[in-house]
């Protein structure tokens, strides 16, 4: 408590003065040296101690007693800084999964190591387990296991999530179509031939292999964090016997450059992403060439920065073209975050880092080039996570009786929000509490937990966590364990404002009376005047001071939800109106620009009218009906987009703008130049608004007529305004027909119009292209 | 802000003044929980953090909060439940104030993550980064592969005021606990204990003012307390409003009161009072906006309208607008709110 941990060197010198004050000398050399290394002899000292004795048995440990071990470990040389080799690394992320099912994972086992371990020191009492760890140890001494590797030690205390960590592709949780088509184009691109084909196929001669496997050079995976992407590469690798090069963005790198780069901190990080992708797609030469691998990337550079994106989609882009027959394929996992469109999604800091979308990760030329192909993970379903999270609980407490009842799983599963990774986090917390219920005697039978059914006035109806029947401890507990933001924390509020309960409801007794009780004993309220006779209310269930805190999402998405489901709930027009006229108010008051970076005042305000509008406006009590349903605002969908519209309308005049300009430095060239100054332009000069509503629809259209792209293929998806059927058919028609009428109707001289500028544009866009053949 | 590092920058640099001339240490510090047990408030949440230390396999965690509501104590004592004597050699601190770029975690982070310290066994080493919300997305980034390569070592506790400014591949690797605002009554029986250990005269009114200013902010609560102790020797409420410096709120009160009932000369003589007192129209109307919605017996509706002409006249003042004539022209508003219309017909 008094004291900060900071500066390294002093780490480890409390312990044993007396055995380290002669490697002193050693140390002080090492420490100029790159900070890294600086440690590692340290490091290979004082690790013997950990594993062989206890914290009160070492002090006495090195005073009196010096063992063989010791003096062996005492007359070895330091190993040299850097000393580890980077295949070792890569090696750490298969050796990482160890079958969790080994019977020494068991939390017995643990316990049964534990007290050996703080017993004594004495080498008569070790069991088999701790003779392996100590075996361990020596290897660690000769610096031949990587720091990475886990020691049975640590994978008992190892998270959860990494600790059960699927071992077959049976076991992955997404879906099996998806892990189906990973494994063949892993397949595809080592071998040429999909997974499910046992044997290569007779007729497949060796150039069609080739060219399938030409074109497999990217799998970008793609979906929200804890979705298991990289889990099922790294499970599928090893099924099918592959070796997983692991790009360290930088973390490995400074290690591995011993002997051939003097100063590997000086190479750039874009540098090295280069030098990592053109490099280790080719098998080293002094390694077994049976084993072929696959180059994987699951921490990506920082793509903000303009001049890295660029190196790096650039390095991607060579990377696709330079296909050898001896060279691997890339894996690019990408965690986006809040693709789901859920309540929590953080669509505050919208543009910050991480929130890519695949087009900025591989860059747009590499995704729309058939060498790169994209698969989608999706949040998992709460089925899935609750299978997966049942396996993780078989693994972990081996006991049926221990185990927290299925329906707690259930809930986790449910409050996950398809992050299972997530889920099994909140399910280690869970199970802490479990065991130490039992510790203290305590145990609760399971029928028990079970038993208590959630109280009617509890939870919001239309919570999907009301179905399940929880006792309210448990759901206690899993409050805490399971507030990952979650969406049963926000329909409780969200029910809390529509039901709006008074003191005047005829149901009162069945509320928790304790809140009741609070309520009853504020001071009454003053009378009204007369003209504000109609506002006259009982007290409020909702106590705002305690209420607002508990809402689990920012003031603006709560607001959303508010806005979007409060209709159902009241009995009059006037009643909407009055509570959706307070919404503006309270929009209004957030600063008008920019309601994202409003003052913190400004929120606290627009809160509290918000939730006081609607709960003064609400009919008292609220009759429940069956279409009263707390829906998904609409806003989330039209956000998302609005942003992927936004995308592709920038890379379109982006295309468009690198088209006009080159069509206008030819045409420059030729005598041209008078004719064409005021076509060549025009792709790029206009605004995003007139691109949207204009150029692009009427270029759509123009290829529909023509069948030639006159557009990058990602604009082709744009959402139009409906307007075109109507012309199209007309045109269509009038084209056959009236080629040459001479008393045009107002309509006709539209299409003529129309059909002008089209022709305009088709000879300009026509010779343009010829003139990009030519070039 | 909630940082323990800065206050125990502070513990050594006022450690040595204690020594030298006799400065008194901030209560703060001073009386700091070390134990889970001791920490005040959110009691469900420490119960859950009292059963990971006993069973010492921690996930990595983040403590979600409002400034002052024991985030980083708890992760403190946490860390000394679990390492006990190695808390030295096992904990990494990285505060707001440290250096926490990209580089920062590259280095720093990662060189203490792949080192080896003796722990007790099962224990692991502890990264806590407080303020985590203020670290810049790329250093997030980076972080959230150390997290991976070393969960086996190393465990990260994080604190922070806003969760959702954690990126969701870090939030997804970490138990997330949320912790909510104190209540008064927790804030008051910590408030006694103090009293009672440092000897502090008080009345009952001194207290709840404190609690009044201080809105669930322990840290506030008790420097509050300090501060009104040294300097006046006696904890009344008077003595509690001229240290925080802020206007009285039962002048407040009687202000809405006087609007309530539509006497606007009072009311406006009180604010009047306060303007002399020198306060400036943003303390004013803060705590004329804190008062209303204490203020039980306000009939739903008139606090409502309440609220908003507040909030009107405080975002202009927060524009630049702070004069006497925005908090009269409030002032009227308010008493408008209950007159009958028919009188302010011309």
């Amino acid at each position: 408590m008094t004291s900060k941990d900071t500066a390294q060197s002093t780490k480890t010198s409390k312990k044993s003065p007396s055995r380290r004050s002669g490697k002193n000398g050693i140390n002080e050399s090492k420490k100029k040296m790159s900070s890294l290394s600086s440690f590692q002899p340290m490091l290979n000292f004082t690790k013997p101690i950990v594993a062989s004795t206890s914290a009160p048995a070492r002090l006495d440990f090195s005073s009196k007693s010096t063992t063989k071990d010791e003096v062996d470990r005492k007359a070895m040389p330091p190993p040299l800084p850097g000393f580890l080799p980077k295949s070792r690394l890569s090696l750490s992320a298969s050796t990482r999964q160890v079958k969790a099912s080994s019977s020494d994972s068991g939390g017995p086992s643990s316990t049964v190591f534990h007290s050996v371990k703080t017993s004594s020191n004495s080498h008569s009492i070790k069991s088999k387990k701790v003779i392996e760890i100590l075996d361990d140890d020596e290897d660690e001494i000769n610096g031949k296991i990587p720091k990475a590797r886990p020691s049975k030690i640590s994978l008992i205390h190892a998270i959860w999530a990494d600790r059960f960590v699927p071992s077959t592709a049976i076991e992955l949780a997404p879906g099996k179509a998806r892990i189906a088509k990973v494994k063949n184009w892993l397949s595809e691109a080592l071998y040429g031939y999909p997974a499910d084909v046992v044997l290569p196929p007779a007729g497949m001669s060796n150039q069609s292999k080739e060219r399938i496997r030409k074109y497999k050079r990217i799998l970008l995976l793609t979906g929200p964090a804890g979705a298991g992407k990289t889990t099922t590469i790294k499970v599928l690798a090893r099924e099918l016997g592959v070796e997983l090069v692991e790009w360290g963005d930088s973390m490995d790198e400074y290690s591995v450059g011993l002997g051939t780069a003097d100063s590997p901190d000086r190479e750039s990080n874009a540098t090295r992403i280069t030098n990592f992708l053109l490099r280790d797609c080719f098998v080293p030469l002094d390694q077994n060439t049976s084993k072929p691998r696959i180059l994987f990337m699951s921490s990506l550079p920082n793509l903000t920065h303009l001049p890295t994106r660029e190196a790096f989609h650039s390095a991607l882009a060579t990377f696709c073209k330079t296909f050898t027959l001896d060279s691997c394929p890339l894996v690019i996992v990408h965690s986006e975050a809040g693709s789901g469109g859920r309540a929590e999604e953080s669509w505050m800091d919208r543009e910050g880092g991480g929130r890519e979308g695949a087009v900025s990760v591989v860059g747009k030329e590499v995704l729309g080039s058939p060498y790169c192909q994209g698969i989608d993970f999706i949040p998992l379903a709460p089925t899935f996570i609750t299978k997966a999270l049942s396996r993780v609980l078989d693994q972990a407490i081996p006991d049926v009786k221990q185990r927290p009842p299925h329906s707690a799983v259930q809930l986790i599963a449910l409050s996950a929000n398809g992050d299972l990774r997530s889920a099994i986090n909140s399910l280690q917390m869970l199970c802490g509490q479990t065991t130490r219920l039992t510790g203290n005697k305590r145990k609760r039978k399971n029928g028990d937990i079970g038993s208590g059914s959630s109280r009617t006035g509890r939870g919001s109806r239309g919570g999907k966590g009301a179905r399940i029947d929880v006792s309210d401890d448990l759901r206690a507990v899993l409050d805490i364990v399971a507030k990952r933001e979650n969406s049963l924390n926000l329909f409780h509020s969200l029910g809390k404002v529509f039901y709006n309960k008074r003191l005047s409801d005829p149901r009162i007794d069945e509320e928790d009376q304790e809140v009741v009780a609070t309520v009853r004993a504020l001071a009454v309220d003053d009378p009204l005047p007369s003209h504000l006779e109609q506002y006259q209310r009982s007290k409020s269930l909702v106590q705002m001071e305690n209420f607002l805190p508990t809402i689990s999402v920012d003031a603006s998405t709560f607001t959303l939800w508010l806005h979007q489901s409060l209709p159902s709930f009241c009995t009059d027009i006037d009643q909407v109106a009055e509570a959706y006229d307070d919404l503006c108010r309270a929009d209004m008051m957030r600063t008008d620009d920019d309601i994202w970076q409003s003052s913190p005042q400004a929120i606290a305000y627009a809160l509290h009218i918000v939730v006081r509008g609607c709960l003064l406006a609400l009919p008292s009590p609220v009759p429940r009906r069956n279409n009263q349903k707390v829906i998904k605002p609409q806003w989330f969908d039209a956000y998302r987009s609005e942003r992927e519209n936004s995308g592709q309308i920038n890379l379109t005049w982006a295309s468009l703008a690198k088209r006009a300009i080159k069509s206008s430095s030819i045409a420059s060239d030729t005598s041209l130049h008078e004719t064409w100054s005021e076509s060549t332009a025009w792709g790029g000069i206009q605004t995003r608004s007139v691109l949207a509503t204009e150029t692009i629809p009427m270029m759509l259209k123009l290829e529909k007529l023509h069948n030639r792209p006159l557009l990058p293929p990602n604009a082709q998806n744009l959402s139009l305004p409906p307007y075109t059927t109507f012309i199209r058919t007309q045109s269509l028609d009038e084209r056959d027909t009236n080629e040459e009428t001479e008393e045009p109707s107002f309509k006709e001289e539209v299409m003529r119009n129309w059909e002008e500028d089209e022709e305009e544009e088709e000879t300009s866009w026509l010779k343009d292209d010829e003139i990009e053949d030519w070039d | 802000m909630a940082s323990g590092s800065k206050g125990k920058d502070n513990i050594s640099a006022i450690a040595k003044h204690v020594d030298a001339e006799g400065y008194e240490m901030p209560w703060v510090e001073k009386y700091r929980p070390v134990l889970l047990d001791d920490i005040v408030g959110n009691t469900d949440t420490v119960e859950r953090l009292k059963v990971i230390a006993e069973d010492g396999n921690v996930p990595h965690i983040i403590i979600s909060g409002m400034p002052g509501i024991g985030k980083t104590t708890s992760i403190h004592c946490l860390a000394h439940a679990l390492l006990g004597e190695s808390y030295k050699e096992g904990v990494l601190e990285l505060n707001a104030s440290d250096e926490r770029g990209i580089d920062v975690v590259r280095n720093k982070i990662k060189s203490f993550a792949q080192r080896k310290v003796t722990l007790p066994p099962g224990r692991h080493k502890i990264i806590i980064l407080d303020e985590a919300d203020s670290m810049t997305a790329g250093a997030q980034q980076a972080l959230r592969r150390t997290m991976e390569i070393y969960s086996n070592t190393t465990r990260f506790a994080l604190a922070c005021n806003m969760s959702n400014k954690i990126i969701e591949p870090i939030q997804s690797r970490c138990a997330i606990l949320r912790y909510s605002k104190l209540k008064d009554a927790e804030v008051l029986k910590r408030l006694k204990e103090l009293c009672e250990m440092e000897d502090v005269k008080h009345n009952d009114a001194g207290l709840s003012a404190l609690i009044f200013t201080a809105e669930g902010d322990m840290r506030q609560a008790i420097n509050n307390l300090q501060s009104t102790h040294s300097g006046f020797g006696f904890v009344s409420q008077d003595n509690v409003f001229k240290i925080c410096d802020q206007p009285h709120p039962i002048v407040v009160r009687h202000m809405i009161k006087a609007c309530q009932k539509g006497e606007i000369d009072d009311a406006l003589a009180r604010i009047n009072e306060l303007w002399d007192q020198g306060y400036s129209a943003v303390d004013i109307v803060t705590t004329v906006f804190r008062v209303t919605k204490g203020m039980e017996e306000l009939p739903e509706v008139l606090k409502l309208d309440y609220i908003r002409e507040i909030g009107w006249t405080h975002m202009r003042i927060l524009e630049g607008v702070g004069t006497l004539v925005q908090l009269g022209a409030m002032v009227a508003r308010l008493c408008r709110v209950t007159m009958p219309p028919s009188s302010l017909r011309l």
